[in-house]
């Protein structure tokens, strides 16, 4: 043991003397990933502001004027037009100028006082999926507000006319550990699990097979070193700088988003250091099956999609369909955005956390003893 | 035009002799249009719900089955002793249901009851559908147990061109966007680095080809391989996502090419000016793909991206692109309604090949 480490000490102190003079790595693996985080952060906002909006009040009663005046007060909806009739208004949107239509069909006011359900019909161009469900929802919960209103209004008569008075049911929804429901964070939160899984197995594939190239393998292999104790020593500056890079995207989201860390700063580190390990893992794999630099890095660039998608940094993964449910269990970087998001936003603990801990560890031994043992049988 | 093919012949060949390349270029787009169109949907499925209902009451089961009864919804637990804020931080829940003593006995009253919905705030998408499946299914509750309470104004809404709201064709469509710029400017960079790397670029140097002929020579078989990648992804999108092409797809035609284009020629750029492979490899991926994801407006609306940089996304394709594509494909549009979009894609193929032609003219030898 003491030998392995005294050996491994030795060639990590020559891989940190190589890396002192490449500052650019070290400049490549925490500049651009923390600026990448703000910009995501700040991009991946899936609030609505501003649709093109025309309206049709075809009612033209005061009840009308006062539900288009509410709807078209919020921010989501900017009126662009007034139409008198629906050929028009179809038109508009056949030229794509307006984004949404909201309609008050004649006799909206009259159905309202006669107690029948008035319709309001909406029109949302719903190609950007996305945006059409969040402003479909803004109208729905202002409807909603704008109908209380209305039964507020309506409550002395339908005491008098004798109805059943069964109280109100009420549904107060509280965002657990986000109450002013943030979106960066999970955007925020997602990205700093991808930079690190990104970054590690790019320049991890890029160190081992610029050995292949130069034949510096060959000297490698005439020095009493094993495989594994060169794999590892290797990777060692690469590992401390990706798990820096992770602590400064942290610090910096915490400064720009406002996002916390509620949980043990320790359990992070390690949850940093041992999916750094599951990413270079990856990349020394893809390099053994590469015969040059940019083999390498289009292998890492065609699979690195699959574990980002995959891995529910960005998506619900139940919203996926079964066959990437089932690729996801064997992704690392689920197990990573997920302690990730327990430690800064939930504030959980190991107690909470030991499944993907635990699932992450085995799947990084997994990954890098493969990647060692191919590695090995290449030299031979 | 025999002087451009005998350029393109060359290039070709160099091309074919990598086949992991040539592999990558046919399975690119088909994985991305699908992984990007199956993964990143917001549209939530099984979500998990747990109960506690400390009424127990006839009104609040009543309640409660509203909420099992919801298509979205996944039971986990009823009535366990499961520890709430636990089930939220390990995940096993993403909302909890809470009803509180006397909400039904209040409810007979004449007498306001409220419940509560724990939301997971992690994701705040979620979360805030969640909020919003919730309101509605107090609504319904309220307007099946006392008519008088329901909702007077009904709002119906219809999603044109998207009816199910799949959100599934959307992201497809723009992976197409991201695939058809990344891998040609990808060839590009590749191809003009390795002459120099080579040292073969003297040949271009001293060749009797004028500078346009041989950029067009050059540049051609990656846009044939782009436009080979576009039918790969199209036809992967219509099995699975159910594209269609308008009824005259001249207009997305041409934008696709004038793109491809763009992509090869700016690659192209990029590699006579870096002259090394890993260096223009990295440019393309950071200038190319990383810009177009977070610019085009593919994943979210642009309008939220702040004043200061957003102004750039006016020099990114993309933008242009996946308007064009989503248009074409999924709305049936032609030249009509998304002809400016095809023209700004035109103009910047041309200022891509202004820019190599250039590049190439300067180093020449003087004659």
């Amino acid at each position: 043991m003491t030998r392995f480490l005294r050996r491994y000490w030795a060639l990590t102190r020559k891989e940190l003397h190589q890396l002192r003079r490449a500052p650019k790595l070290v400049f490549q693996l925490t500049i651009p990933p923390t600026l990448l985080l703000v910009m995501w952060g700040y991009a991946l906002n899936p609030e609505v502001k501003n649709l093109r909006t025309a309206v049709m009040d075809a009612d033209r009663t005061p009840a009308s004027r006062e539900i288009l005046a509410m709807l078209t007060e919020l921010e989501a909806f900017q009126v662009k037009a007034n139409y008198l009739s629906t050929t028009d208004l179809e038109k508009a949107f056949e030229d794509r100028s307006i984004d949404v239509g909201i309609l008050v069909p004649p006799g909206f006011a009259r159905d309202l006082q006669a107690g029948r359900p008035a319709e309001l019909q909406v029109i949302i161009d719903g190609v950007v999926a996305n945006s059409a469900a969040v402003a479909g929802g803004y109208l729905l919960r202002a409807v909603a507000d704008h109908n209380e209103k209305l039964l507020r209004r309506r409550l002395p008569v339908t005491l008098e006319a004798g109805l059943p008075r069964l109280g109100r049911s009420e549904i107060r929804a509280i965002a657990m550990f986000n109450p002013g429901m943030v979106f960066s964070w999970f955007y925020v939160t997602a990205i700093m699990g991808v930079v690190l899984f990104v970054d590690g197995s790019l320049v991890a594939s890029a160190i081992a097979v610029r050995e292949k190239e130069v034949g510096t393998i060959e000297q490698l292999l005439m020095s009493p070193a094993q495989s594994l104790e060169i794999l590892l020593a290797k990777t060692t500056p690469v590992l401390s700088l990706l798990v820096l890079g992770l602590m400064v995207s942290t610090y910096t989201a915490h400064l720009v988003f406002g996002l916390p860390l509620r949980g043990s700063f320790g359990l992070y580190l390690l949850a940093g250091v041992v999916a750094g390990f599951a990413a270079m893992g990856l990349g020394i794999l893809l390099a053994t099956y590469s015969s040059n630099q940019q083999q390498a890095q289009l292998l890492t660039f065609f699979i690195n999609p699959f574990v980002m998608l995959c891995s529910g940094a960005f998506a619900r993964i139940e919203n996926m369909p079964r066959i990437f449910q089932w690729a996801s269990m064997i992704d690392p970087l689920r197990y990573l955005v997920e302690i990730i998001r327990g430690l800064t936003v939930k504030g959980a603990d190991l107690e909470l956390l030991w499944r993907p801990m635990g699932a992450l560890t085995l799947l990084t031994i997994a990954l890098y003893g493969l990647s060692v043992w191919r590695f090995r049988r290449q030299l031979n | 035009m025999q002087r451009i093919l005998a350029q393109s012949g060359k290039e070709w060949k160099q091309f074919r002799r990598d086949p992991l390349s040539m592999w990558l270029a046919v399975l690119m787009p088909v994985v991305m249009v699908l992984l990007f169109g199956y993964t990143l949907s917001l549209d939530p499925d099984g979500l998990r719900l747990v109960i506690r209902d400390l009424d127990n009451s006839a009104l609040s089961r009543r309640y409660v089955e509203t909420y099992i009864g919801a298509a979205d919804f996944q039971l986990i637990a009823w009535d366990s002793e499961l520890a709430v804020e636990q089930a939220l931080e390990t995940g096993a829940a993403e909302m909890v249901l809470l009803i509180p003593p006397h909400f039904g006995r209040d409810l007979l009253a004449g007498r306001p009851a409220q419940a509560q919905a724990l939301i997971d705030g992690a994701d705040a998408n979620t979360a805030l559908i969640l909020r919003q499946t919730a309101s509605a299914l107090n609504a319904s509750f309220l307007a099946r147990e006392n008519p008088a309470l329901a909702p007077p104004v009904r709002a119906r809404i219809r999603y044109w061109y998207n009816p199910g709201l799949s959100d599934r064709r959307f992201f497809g469509t723009g992976a197409l966007g991201m695939v058809l710029i990344f891998f040609p400017a990808l060839l590009g960079a590749i191809a003009a680095s390795r002459e120099h790397e080579l040292g073969t670029v003297i040949q271009a140097y001293a060749s009797t080809l004028t500078p346009a002929e041989w950029v067009i020579g050059t540049a051609l078989p990656y846009v044939a391989v782009g436009c080979v990648e576009l039918v790969c992804g199209y036809l992967s999108g219509a099995v699975a996502f159910g594209y269609d092409l308008p009824p005259d797809p001249t207009a997305f035609l041409a934008a696709s090419v004038g793109y491809i284009a763009i992509g090869v020629l700016f690659g192209m750029w990029v590699g006579h000016a870096t002259r090394s492979q890993s260096i223009s490899i990295q440019a393309v991926q950071l200038g190319v793909f990383l810009l177009s994801l977070l610019l085009s407006g593919f994943l979210a609306p642009l309008e939220n991206i702040p004043k200061a940089i957003r102004w750039l996304s006016y020099f990114i394709p993309a933008r242009y692109y996946v308007e064009v594509v989503r248009d074409a494909l999924l709305r049936q549009g032609g030249w009509r309604t998304n002809g400016l979009d095809v023209v700004i894609l035109l103009g910047l193929a041309m200022l891509g090949f202004w820019g190599v032609w250039s590049q190439v003219r300067r180093m020449r030898f003087p004659d």
